[in-house]
């Protein structure tokens, strides 16, 4: 496959959204390898670019699970939950199509010019931007509209109070989309957003099975957001996934709970670590999965 | 007698050496006046009012005549008030009636400045000075008094205390006997710091992990950094490293005591015992940091910090090249500072302490309203190859007010002191003292890994993608922790803890 650019009117019968919604783009580049992801069922996963370890593994592991269920992973192409989703759905082997708010000949942020060439050679990227357009601030909430309108529904992963998931959600209420949100931790300030959807009607995301009725599919049974088959873990290092209970905690905090030494504490942080059932960032440990479900 | 010569060898400080000067005083007819030569500079150029003043003070009478005063070597520009007593003495031995014989003048050494009523005055780096003397021979110097106990830490030589000019020349007319050195005064060792509110470890809340670092950090001499909210109590264990320093060895004091006399006025009085510790504002300047300034270069605070312990709080608001400046004192332990005179070099073998604040409003993380980029770009100011000589980096997220108390001060200096010692019989014969100075090229003779923690090393280098440098600093925390806990094998759960207390902290 070739990486192609083409310019699509809303008038061409190709053009990705059929319905003639108020604000509808009129034209749209778009550049990459993997058309075919403009054939599939589309799953827009949003968030915020301040998210947590345990969000960002949410997002891969979400866009991971589409991947393999032939639906195409929607984002911004930002730093965070967007990244996250997108890498998961290109680890997952499906197309990812990426919305940006910049030309297509720019690349924003200049962190993601991997993800960036990831996504020409398997999936899309996506702007209404005319080449050489830069990053200015108001284009950003205006992109979100296309996330919006391209998506046949939108999961809001982990979002602030006030942030562009938020605006991407109201797009999707207004263009008749249905929003998901997964709910978080009340100490956890990323997932303000998710709540406040939660509370205004969204529907809770408690698994990626919960997607399937919208796409007209019978309900499944829950798969559980662990995909990879983790090794099996220490009856100590169990104990230390337990004492975070679900929540950040710092190593100190931590050893003075299960009682362990310092150095026997690193060594059973060190077997999670290599578990993936923990992320460490900013002297915090983040449990990804809970000790209940090995 | 129409012309007279005598000459007297003294010593200059420049930065923190001596140099050595021969001072010769030359009297002949003509018309009265007085002429200095050899590049003196204006402290240099004043000696003559001083001496004359002095002596005339003294009830010693001033030749008046034409008199020549040459410094040697020439081209050597020399700075200070420390040549006053021996120019004065070249001059008294000239007397007409009570000369003093240059058999009695030639072997010594004599370093002091004159008030002008004839009493001796001190003068910083006494130890220096009379240490370049005696490597060049002289074993009988004449300091001021309050000296005396600074120079008699030179092997090898007689001190001789100088109190006023009458007595010194008296003296060595032998009519009266020399001063006895003088008794150390009680606060004997104190090195003038920053702060003296030690406290003590314990005061500090949680942050086991910090301590542990804190230990590590003065057992092994890694440099640790502190990044997190302000109120997590980053400052509070920082300033505690003076508190688990080990004692200095007799080489190191001597060291130590060499800078910290050569850039305190008026001289210190005895060895310094306890380790440096030097606290800057972050206002300050590059110069004033690792050295430098107008004229002959001054040594900076890293050289004040030599052999002891180097806070900088608040990191991210030093000048950005300030603190690239300390790159190299951080890898070779030595500032140069190359000038078209010349190039001095200044010891600055400490270990760094940094605090920083994760983004610039300084406000509790839940208020904190700074833009991502605004933190990556307050955190970009740490460049990549600064925070890579950190060994120890830490994020510190304040303590839930219920976390325990930590272990005291004394035990912990304890184990920092028979960690040291380990080191200490591990590393005799090698260049280093510390494991961590250890190059990586030396690991396999003096940190051997056991196949278990080989491994393990492997493992955790591979998972978190580290450079061959960031391998080598968890390999040798891993050894201090080890040290610290008297056990001669490195286990995995050391690498483990080596390479949690070395975090990503920009993330």
């Amino acid at each position: 496959m070739t990486i192609e650019r083409r310019t699509l009117r809303a008038s061409d019968t190709h053009f990705p959204i059929t319905e003639p919604l108020p604000d509808r783009p009129e034209v749209l580049h778009l550049e990459g390898a993997g058309w075919g992801a403009l054939d599939a069922p589309r799953v827009a996963i949003v968030g915020t670019r301040a998210a947590t370890p345990q969000g960002l593994a949410d997002a891969h592991a979400l866009g991971h699970w589409c991947a393999r269920h032939g639906i195409t992973v929607v984002s911004g192409m930002a730093i965070g939950i967007d990244g996250a989703a997108h890498a998961g759905a290109l680890d997952g082997g499906g197309p990812s199509i990426g919305v940006i708010a910049t030309g297509l000949d720019i690349e924003y942020p200049r962190r993601h010019a991997t993800l960036y060439a990831r996504m020409r050679a398997h999936g899309l990227i996506v702007t209404e931007a005319p080449l050489g357009t830069r990053p200015h601030a108001w284009r950003f909430p205006v992109r979100n509209r296309i996330i919006a309108a391209l998506a046949d529904a939108i999961v809001v992963i982990e979002a602030t109070a006030r942030g562009g998931a938020r605006i991407t959600a109201d797009l999707a209420l207004e263009y008749n989309r249905p929003v998901f949100a997964l709910p978080g931790s009340r100490r956890n300030p990323a997932a303000e957003g998710c709540n406040a959807l939660l509370a205004d009607g969204a529907h809770p995301l408690l698994d990626p099975t919960d997607l399937l009725p919208t796409f007209g599919y019978a309900a499944a049974e829950p798969c559980g957001w662990d995909l990879q088959a983790a090794p099996p873990l220490s009856a100590t290092a169990r104990a230390v996934l337990g004492a975070c209970a679900g929540e950040p905690a710092t190593a100190d905090a931590l050893a003075a709970q299960v009682g362990l030494s310092l150095p026997t504490l690193a060594g059973v942080l060190n077997e999670l670590d290599a578990a993936g059932a923990i992320a460490r960032r900013r002297g915090l440990i983040y449990p990804l999965t809970t000790a209940t479900r090995r | 007698m129409t012309v007279a010569r005598a000459a007297v060898r003294s010593a200059i400080l420049e930065g923190i050496d001596g140099h050595l000067v021969t001072v010769e005083v030359h009297i002949s007819a003509g018309l009265p006046g007085y002429t200095v030569v050899g590049l003196p500079d204006a402290a240099v150029r004043e000696s003559r009012d001083r001496v004359r003043a002095a002596m005339l003070s003294s009830q010693i009478e001033f030749p008046n005549r034409k008199i020549t005063v040459g410094l040697a070597p020439s081209s050597l520009r020399k700075t200070g008030s420390g040549l006053d007593l021996a120019i004065a003495l070249g001059l008294t031995a000239l007397d007409d009636e009570h000369p003093i014989s240059d058999e009695r003048l030639t072997p010594l050494g004599v370093l002091g400045e004159l008030g002008l009523d004839g009493r001796v005055r001190a003068i910083p780096g006494v130890l220096a000075c009379v240490d370049t003397l005696a490597r060049s021979g002289v074993r009988e110097v004449i300091v001021p008094e309050r000296n005396a106990r600074e120079a008699a830490l030179v092997p090898g030589v007689t001190v001789r205390v100088a109190r006023t000019l009458t007595e010194v020349w008296a003296a060595l007319r032998n009519e009266v006997p020399w001063p006895e050195l003088p008794e150390p005064e009680p606060d004997e060792g104190a090195i003038p710091t920053f702060t003296d509110d030690g406290g003590d470890l314990a005061d500090v809340r949680g942050l086991a992990q910090a301590q542990r670092a804190l230990a590590v950090a003065a057992a092994g001499s890694h440099h640790f950094l502190m990044i997190g909210p302000p109120g997590a109590g980053k400052t509070m264990l920082a300033r505690r490293i003076s508190t688990i320093l080990a004692p200095l060895a007799d080489d190191e004091a001597l060291d130590v005591t060499r800078v910290h006399s050569a850039v305190t006025r008026g001289g210190i009085d005895t060895l310094c015992r306890a380790r440096p510790f030097r606290a800057p504002h972050h206002t300050i300047s590059t110069a004033a940091l690792v050295g430098g300034g107008t004229g002959r270069p001054h040594p900076g605070e890293v050289t004040l910090a030599h052999r002891g312990a180097l806070f900088l709080d608040e990191l991210g608001e030093f000048p950005p090249a300030a603190i690239e400046a300390l790159r190299q004192p951080l890898e070779e332990g030595v500032v140069r500072i190359s000038r078209l005179s010349g190039t001095s070099a200044f010891p600055a073998r400490f270990v760094l302490i940094a605090c920083s604040n994760p983004c610039p409003c300084g406000l509790d993380p839940a208020k904190c309203r700074c833009s991502d980029a605004a933190r990556a770009r307050y955190l970009r100011r740490l460049s990549a190859p600064l925070l890579d000589r950190f060994d120890l980096r830490l994020w510190i997220n304040p303590p839930r007010a219920h976390e325990g108390h930590s272990p005291a001060s004394p035990i912990v200096r304890a184990q920092v002191v028979a960690a040291v010692s380990r080191q200490t019989a591990r590393l005799t014969g090698s260049p280093w003292q510390r494991n961590g100075e250890i190059p990586a090229h030396a690991f396999e003779a003096l940190l051997p890994l056991s196949p278990d923690a080989l491994d393990a090393w492997k493992a955790i280098c591979d998972r978190r993608d580290l450079s061959g440098r960031g391998a080598a600093r968890i390999r040798r925390v891993a050894r201090t922790l080890a040290d610290l806990d008297d056990r001669n094998d490195i286990t995995p759960d050391d690498l483990a803890l080596a390479a949690a207390l070395r975090e990503d902290v920009t993330q």
